[in-house]
């Protein structure tokens, strides 16, 4: 299982990764949404964890840009600092799947990520 | 949030409110307390106190029989010991705070308790206790608590990339505290109010909670562009706490590198 993670500052992307990593799943990082757009061009991966704001192309756009392809179904985490309710409204109206502000549990992390792909995979079998 | 802050203490409750007591107790065996003794009284409390060792006391202030500044003299008069003591009050009243020192308590916090206001008290207590933080996991100097509980738990205690956490978080925090410097004299606060938020990212793993409030004001307050005259004092203060955990995590640094090293 491959998750993009998408975090400009680098410790969090640091302690993202290596929780993920423990949790057993492959990482790949991008420093901001314009790098993780690249990623995607040649990669599928199975999970994305987005942050909102950062360099060149932010979270929500990334969010957008992504939901917009409708041969891609993939799950999007957003994980951010901006916790504010207009922030969290526009992300899931742009169609991420899920919410978690920072500072983050791990373990809340992990939980929320397995859940997701457990749901985008049930739903792949249903069909 | 730090989950190993009150590792294997022991914890004493004076506090008559059912509901409080819950509360409390539950808040406190979150932040990892081995065990917490309620008392409904201070009279109950101080008899409790005489029994066991405990290393941190929370005291209601208004409790019948005896109630938390009675108490709180007991222990420093007549008990002469010097453990922390916090204060609960309901009163939002200044006075309050000023009194609870009067009387030998080292902190005093507002009801209703959460696991904010309740943890930054602990660790204020421990902080201005010398050697009371026993854990490697909370460095503690001059005021300044750097909690490194999240960076042991996700690297699975791997130490050469708790190391390099650490070495980043050296890198990238004069980073954003330069830029915030810069664009505070060129009164850009959108520019402000990103680094400061790009700080608090850093912060909330590795946890410095001083840090974290200031750079919390700063981001509100750059993005709002409101009390802009707090500005710069607050992003001196954030400087300032940064030097002193610049310099506990550098020793902490060594520390893991000797322990690779001989391993």
């Amino acid at each position: 299982m491959k998750i993009l993670v998408a975090e400009d500052e680098p410790l969090m992307l640091m302690a993202i990764e290596a929780k993920l990593k423990n949790e057993g799943f492959e990482v790949i990082g991008a420093q901001d949404g314009r790098e993780a757009l690249k990623i995607l061009e040649t990669t599928t991966p199975d999970l994305i964890i987005t942050d909102i704001l950062m360099p060149y192309t932010s979270g929500l756009e990334l969010i957008s840009i992504v939901k917009s392809d409708p041969n891609k179904k993939l799950p999007i985490i957003v994980l951010s600092g901006l916790g504010q309710e207009d922030t969290v409204m526009e992300a899931f109206q742009l169609g991420a799947d899920d919410f978690i502000t920072k500072p983050f549990n791990p373990t809340e992390l992990s939980v929320r990520v397995k859940r997701l792909m457990k749901i985008s995979s049930g739903s792949i079998k249903r069909k | 949030m730090s989950n190993s802050l009150l590792q294997d203490r022991i914890v004493l409750v004076a506090e008559d409110n059912a509901i409080s007591q819950m509360l409390v107790k539950h808040i406190l065996l979150k932040l990892g307390a081995s065990s917490v003794d309620i008392a409904a009284n201070g009279v109950e409390a101080s008899q409790k106190f005489t029994q066991n060792k405990y290393d941190v006391v929370l005291a209601d202030l208004q409790m019948p029989v005896m109630d938390g500044f009675e108490f709180a003299s007991e222990i420093r008069t007549k008990l002469s010991s010097n453990v922390p003591i916090i204060g609960m009050t309901a009163s939002t009243l200044h006075e309050e705070d000023k009194k609870c020192y009067e009387y030998g308590m080292n902190e005093c916090i507002q009801k209703p308790i959460t696991i904010e206001n309740l943890s930054s008290a602990i660790q204020k207590v421990f902080s201005a206790t010398p050697g009371t933080s026993s854990s490697p996991l909370i460095l503690v100097s001059d005021g300044i608590c750097v909690d490194l509980s999240m960076v042991y738990e996700i690297s699975g205690n791997d130490e050469s990339y708790i190391s390099l956490m650490v070495q980043t978080f050296l890198d990238t925090m004069p980073n954003s505290l330069a830029s915030m410097r810069q664009c505070l004299s060129e009164k850009n606060w959108e520019g402000l109010y990103q680094s400061a938020h790009r700080a608090k990212s850093t912060l909330s793993v590795i946890k410095v909670s001083e840090m974290f409030n200031a750079v919390v004001a700063i981001e509100g307050y750059a993005k709002s562009a409101s009390h802009l005259d707090l500005l710069p004092s607050l992003v001196a203060e954030v400087e300032r706490f940064f030097l002193v955990a610049n310099e506990l995590l550098g020793k902490k640094l060594k520390e893991l590198s000797n322990d690779m090293i001989s391993k």
